[in-house]
């Protein structure tokens, strides 16, 4: 993957992880399995670039963590928006809003 | 992104970083476990569930080192541990460790030396205040194409009075007043007269009491003195209340009016003869009648923001309307105006950016040779390399590592060069000194070490990245399937051929540079100065004129001086004379043969001696024809001269020069100068330079022309002729008590000074090259060793099929020739080209000199067959079973 592609993505990656867990908190296989499950199987995100992502929005004050219990019984990471992290989604779909309209109407213009 | 978190991130990352990574593994391991576990629930046998899982979280260890990577502070993090780990890497090899850093240091510590002379001498600037805007005013003549004149104090004044460009134009001249007060001995002082303005010029505030006055410039008000801040201290103990009182010079008392600070620096030799410690006024207001009389040095500070050219276009102007409106003295006479700094270092300038560029080299070959040691390592540590790859490590990340240990050597062979530099620095300062007397110490300012340190890093760059993006070519699976034995391939052994072969090329251009040179320097040798300096001792003297008015009285003196010191045992001859040869001053003169009638500017310049009747002797200056002087050449004997060969040749062609008559010109025909008959003609004297033409030189007898300032030649038997100063010193003595010596020198150090820098050069340049030589040699033999211990595998097959030692020996020394007849080729095209830039420092050899060249080129040829055949005689000597069962 050339670093120009992941850069393009991670803007993307940051609001799909924002908006997985607006409903409550998650572990890091639950996130993607949100993510996938929000996207109707169009995003199938790998822990290769979850974790990372996970621990650079945590470290930028947008995710907190804490350790919880998994469904089967096991000590989790679950993650969870801080307010900083809910305005930051908010914030990311009104961008990511008004880059959708401009790119449709560049692509419909003739 | 907000800046609070990140930084409560960093401190956790850096300060609990084993709480953060067993939280990570644990993070990572649970999300393994989940995956495993949602494999066996799809039917996967545990086996399989944990294969499949881990294909889907694509390695744990990757996973966490990809979440490591985007942490906050992982970039120091990184650094320390790439630090460490270097610091452990190089300590595991010393030996690699030991051969880089020195060699780093070497080339970083050259580097420094030169370049704390360069500082010192081109780019810090001058000691004076505000001396960007300080430039020298020649008097330059047409007709001769002299362009460092002096001038006269009514031209200067004229200057003054028209042209815009400046603040202030003043002028100023040597003096040297005899002070017989104060505490210590009497003393010749080293002085300056100088015109009104010269303290604007220099913006030279006194610390007591004031400079001078305008009217002090005025014939019998002159009596006054600004003391340097050095003699004050010196000879006056710092008396505060030194303003106002009287000092006796040259017997006549002075009134001291003010004291300049500590901070007040000279204008240095080569301006004045010695850097002044006294001033006093030049005592001569412009006269129409000494328009003529171009005894003084002028100098001028540009007002801000007029250029250089500027400057030298106005004064260009003045100087046509002055030479219309007084065309008998100013025929052909412009103004050239310089930086003051060109004739501070001028001459110096071309050796040392020369040596500069040498010393680059030197580095350059220093960094070619780590280079080389490193590829031949990396080659080795391609395995290790490979498994970092494995666990995750990108290229750039361990290209980063790489040159950390590059870095590491680098800096400890730039903080070892530091070391080096103090000791070259103080070699070079010693000689620099004489060449640049008013370099004053070349200091370490922070300038120079932050010098060393961008060198240190840039090095550490240049040697480290090449073999670093070479190692961390990411052919994994190659390099893990080879198990070990892996040569650095191809590639590898190109690069280190293409460096040797730079090596070999740089190399070449030193060698041929320093070879021009020593030959030069050779040559300089073999010119016969026309004098014998071995066995020579002079002295300068100079007679007060309260004590010795008349011309009679300072003949009575130096004829009484020359009779008691050639009693001395010991001494063979003695002589006076006005100039010294090779000792840089001269005394150019305008004459006029009788019969020729000359337009203005025609008259032939020479350069002028009055000598005392031993003075040829002493000097052991050939007589060719006629007769020499004789102490019947009395000022009532017939006026008589000698010219030398030159002379004679230029005035008289084939004619006979003895019996012509010819006559010292005055612009002014105040008074008869008398026609003087030539009696001799003797050899031609290398006046200022030993590499001048031999010019036109004169000789007068000095009974005929006394003068109070002479120098005193003698020559002594055999031995060490500064053993005889003490007895000249004791006759000078018992003849005046009062009389300051000065300029105390033998003729063979006046020879050695003269020649000093062309040494200077060659013997760096010469050290330098060896070092490039020796770096070079190492490089071959580095290069060829390691191709031999390579491809001992192929050597044993090809053995095992027949060849013969004698082929393999080919085979290698082939290769090494073959890269050295490459460097050659090069070095011998760019030698070609660089060597012109050194023109200014040869003589009598072309820079394209074929002789050197051919034999430097052998030279590098033979060194590098020498590196070649130890490693080749130990391919030969391998034995194919046990090469064959190596694998």
């Amino acid at each position: 993957m050339s670093g120009k592609k992941i850069d393009l993505l991670q803007g993307t990656l940051h609001l799909l992880v924002l908006k997985a867990l607006a409903p409550g908190p998650l572990h890091g296989l639950g996130v993607s399995g949100r993510i996938e499950q929000i996207t109707k199987g169009a995003f199938q995100v790998k822990p290769g670039s979850l974790f990372p992502a996970l621990h650079r929005m945590e470290e930028a004050g947008w995710l907190e963590s804490s350790w919880g219990e998994s469904e089967n019984n096991r000590r989790a990471k679950y993650y969870s928006l801080t307010k900083a992290g809910r305005l930051q989604l908010d914030a990311e779909t009104e961008d990511w809003k008004r880059v959708s309209v401009a790119i449709t109407s560049a692509l419909k213009a003739t | 992104m907000p800046l609070m978190p990140r930084l409560y991130s960093l401190r956790r990352n850096l300060l609990q970083r084993e709480r953060v990574e067993r939280e990570l593994a644990e993070e990572i391991e649970a999300c393994l476990e989940m995956l495993v576990q949602a494999k066996v629930a799809e039917g996967l046998g545990p086996e399989e569930a944990r294969r499949a899982a881990l294909i889907e979280l694509g390695g744990v260890e990757q996973v966490k080192e990809s979440v490591r990577e985007v942490r906050v502070g992982h970039f120091f993090r990184t650094v320390w541990q790439d630090f460490r780990y270097g610091v452990r890497w190089l300590r595991r090899s010393p030996g690699f460790t030991a051969v880089a850093v020195l060699t780093i240091a070497l080339g970083v510590g050259a580097n420094t030396a030169i370049f704390s002379v360069v500082n010192a001498a081109l780019l810090r600037p001058l000691p004076y205040n505000d001396p960007s805007g300080l430039v020298l005013l020649w008097g330059a003549d047409r007709a001769t194409g002299a362009e460092r004149g002096q001038v006269s104090a009514t031209d200067a004044a004229d200057w003054r009075a028209q042209a815009r460009s400046f603040e202030a134009v003043a002028t100023y001249g040597d003096w040297r007043p005899l002070l017989a007060e104060g505490s210590g001995e009497p003393e010749r002082l080293p002085a300056a007269q100088v015109g009104d303005g010269y303290f604007d010029v220099m913006k030279g505030q006194p610390l007591l009491g004031r400079t001078f006055l305008p009217e002090e410039q005025d014939d019998g008000k002159d009596f006054v003195v600004v003391l340097g801040h050095g003699l004050w201290q010196r000879r006056f103990g710092g008396d505060p209340s030194i303003v106002g009182r009287a000092v006796r010079l040259n017997g006549r008392p002075h009134t001291i009016v003010g004291v300049m600070p500590p901070d007040f620096t000279s204008l240095p030799a080569g301006l004045l003869h010695e850097p002044a410690e006294l001033y006093r006024p030049v005592a001569e207001q412009p006269a129409e009648a000494e328009r003529g009389s171009r005894h003084l040095r002028a100098i001028a500070r540009l007002k801000p923001g007029v250029t250089l050219e500027h400057a030298q276009a106005e004064m260009t102007t003045v100087a046509r309307r002055i030479e219309e409106a007084h065309p008998a003295e100013n025929t052909n006479y412009g103004v050239r105006v310089t930086p003051l700094r060109e004739d501070l270092v001028g001459n110096v300038r071309p050796a040392l950016l020369l040596l500069f560029g040498a010393v680059g080299f030197v580095l350059l070959i220093a960094c070619a040779n780590v280079g080389n040691l490193l590829l031949a390592r990396a080659g080795a540590r391609r395995r290790e390399i490979a498994i970092r790859a494995a666990l995750g490590a990108g290229r750039g990340r361990i290209v980063r590592q790489l040159l950390t240990e590059s870095l590491l050597l680098s800096l400890a062979g730039g903080g070892l060069g530091l070391l080096v530099a103090a000791w070259g620095t103080g070699v070079v300062e010693r000689v620099g000194l004489q060449l640049v007397p008013w370099l004053g110490r070349v200091e370490t300012d922070a300038r120079i070490l932050a010098f060393t340190f961008v060198v240190s890093v840039f090095t550490g760059i240049v040697f480290g990245l090449v073999p670093a993006l070479q190692a961390s070519r990411p052919d994994l699976n190659e390099s893990l399937k080879e198990g070990g034995r892996a040569g650095a391939g191809a590639a590898g052994g190109r690069l280190r051929g293409a460096l040797v072969i730079a090596e070999v090329a740089l190399s070449l251009v030193l060698l041929v540079g320093a070879g021009l040179l020593i030959k030069s320097v050779a040559r300089l040798r073999g010119v016969d100065p026309g004098f014998t300096a071995g066995g020579v001792v002079t002295m300068s003297l100079w007679l007060p004129g309260v004590k010795y008015p008349k011309g009679d009285s300072q003949h009575d003196f130096y004829a009484r001086l020359a009779e008691r010191v050639g009693n001395i045992p010991g001494v063979e001859a003695v002589g006076v004379t006005s100039v010294l040869p090779v000792s840089g001053g001269f005394d150019g003169r305008t004459i006029e043969v009788e019969g020729r009638a000359y337009g203005a500017g025609e008259r032939p310049e020479v350069e002028n001696y009055y000598v005392s009747p031993g003075y040829l002797r002493a000097m052991s200056i050939r007589l060719m024809r006629g007769r020499a002087f004789t102490d019947a050449d009395t000022k009532d004997a017939p006026p008589v001269v000698l010219v030398s060969e030159t002379m004679a040749r230029r005035q008289w062609g084939d004619e006979d020069p003895l019996g012509k008559r010819l006559r010292y010109y005055d612009p002014y025909a105040n008074r008869e100068v008398p026609w003087r008959t030539v009696v001799g003609v003797v050899a031609d004297v290398k006046l200022t330079r030993l590499d001048r033409e031999g010019a036109q030189g004169l000789y007068a007898p000095e009974a005929q022309t006394p003068s109070p300032a002479m120098t005193l030649v003698v020559r002594t038997a055999a031995g060490e002729p500064a053993g005889v100063v003490p007895a000249v010193r004791r006759e000078i003595g018992a003849l005046d008590r009062d009389l300051a010596v000065f300029n105390v020198k033998t003729m063979d150090e006046l020879v050695a000074d003269s020649l000093l820098l062309r040494r200077f050069s060659m013997l760096l340049l010469g050290a330098f090259a060896a070092l490039a030589l020796i770096l070079a040699s190492v490089g071959i033999y580095g290069v060829i060793a390691y191709t031999v211990s390579q491809r001992t595998h192929e050597i044993g097959v090809r053995m095992a099929l027949g060849a013969r030692r004698s082929d393999i020996f080919r085979l290698v020394v082939g290769r090494g020739m073959l890269l050295t007849l490459a460097g050659v080729a090069a070095g011998l095209i760019a030698a070609l080209s660089l060597t012109r830039l050194m023109e200014s420092l040869l003589f009598g050899v072309s820079a394209s000199d074929p002789p050197t060249f051919v034999a430097i080129a052998l030279l590098l040829t033979a060194v590098s067959l020498a590196a070649c055949y130890v490693p080749a005689r130990r391919a030969t000597r391998v034995d194919p079973l046990i090469a064959l069962r190596h694998e």
